[in-house]
């Protein structure tokens, strides 16, 4: 059974739940654009890290197009959704915006020509909802 | 006294349908945006991995924080300072760090169509978490979406 991406994908849930908890626990005195900022700083340490022990190099080839949209992407994302959670209710804004992977699920069956069946299409629908049901049950 | 027609104009407060809209609007245009972009990434990524590794794709996250911080910093937005919190802050930057390398580390071996939903999963997760270290209670409505969002990985992972 190859599922190597099995692991990584746990570490990302486990890391992600605690940074909901973490994060709560620093905007208890700091405002979001503090957490940013320290995630730069974080972003920033570990590159020059990984180019001192040559991990990584600056170069452009091919895949960097994709890279830095990605970069981009991530990083609109994170600045939106602060800019969502500002401007209205988080009862209103997380139950909506838990409907990303279905974003996915179409464009990987359209740039990545992936398997889309009728039962992963419902697999993420319920993931979406149970999300949705965590996120804005009292 | 009445006042002036342009005067009683400018007090009227605004139609509250009107005002609703504008209301939605406001946080509406952002999570679309949020949707689209975190919904592309996940496939964006999978087509940097197929020429690159994580590593070159951290390189990149990085170049777009160096290029977001001194904008930041310029504006005032926030500033370097090791205050009460800091500590969680830097932590939040490490979890986010570590997050964002075990996805691409993810998504270099499996499809993108089946980690991106998977993985979005997380809020249960803090939510065990939250009962665990914050002692917040954990009601039957919040449960069965835990179950639900486990059911969905469930089918997710196993059927084809």
């Amino acid at each position: 059974m190859s599922a190597k991406w099995i692991i990584p994908t746990l570490v990302y849930i486990v890391a992600m739940g605690g940074l909901g908890i973490i994060s709560k626990l620093a905007l208890g005195h700091l405002r979001w654009q503090d957490l940013i900022l320290w995630s730069g700083i974080g972003y920033i340490l570990v590159v020059i890290v990984m180019l001192i022990t040559g991990q990584t190099q600056m170069e452009l080839v091919t895949g960097s197009g994709w890279a830095a949209l990605s970069a981009a992407l991530v990083i609109i994302a994170l600045f939106s959704f602060y800019a969502a959670l500002s401007r209205g209710q988080p009862g209103k804004v997380v139950p909506v915006s838990a409907a990303y992977p279905a974003v996915t699920l179409v464009l990987a069956a359209v740039f990545l020509s992936e398997d889309v069946t009728i039962v992963r299409s419902v697999g993420v629908a319920v993931v979406v909802a149970g999300v949705t049901l965590v996120t804005i049950a009292k | 006294m009445s006042l002036p027609q342009h005067a009683s104009r400018e007090r009227r407060p605004e139609a509250p349908v009107v005002a609703s809209r504008r209301s939605t609007a406001a946080w509406l245009a952002p999570t679309i945006v949020y949707v689209l972009t975190l919904g592309a990434f996940g496939v964006t990524s999978k087509l940097a991995l197929e020429h690159l590794t994580w590593q070159d794709l951290i390189l990149w996250s990085g170049i777009g924080y160096a290029i977001v911080v001194p904008v930041i910093l310029i504006r005032g937005d926030a500033k370097i300072q090791f205050v009460k919190g800091t500590g969680w802050a830097i932590l939040s930057a490490a979890a986010a760090i570590g997050a964002l390398i075990a996805l691409y580390i993810a998504l270099s071996s499996g499809e993108a169509s089946k980690i991106v939903p998977i993985s979005a999963s997380y809020p249960a997760v803090a939510l065990v978490f939250s009962a665990m270290f914050l002692r917040e209670r954990i009601s039957f409505a919040r449960a069965i979406g835990v179950l639900l969002v486990i059911g969905g990985v469930i089918i997710i992972t196993t059927v084809k």
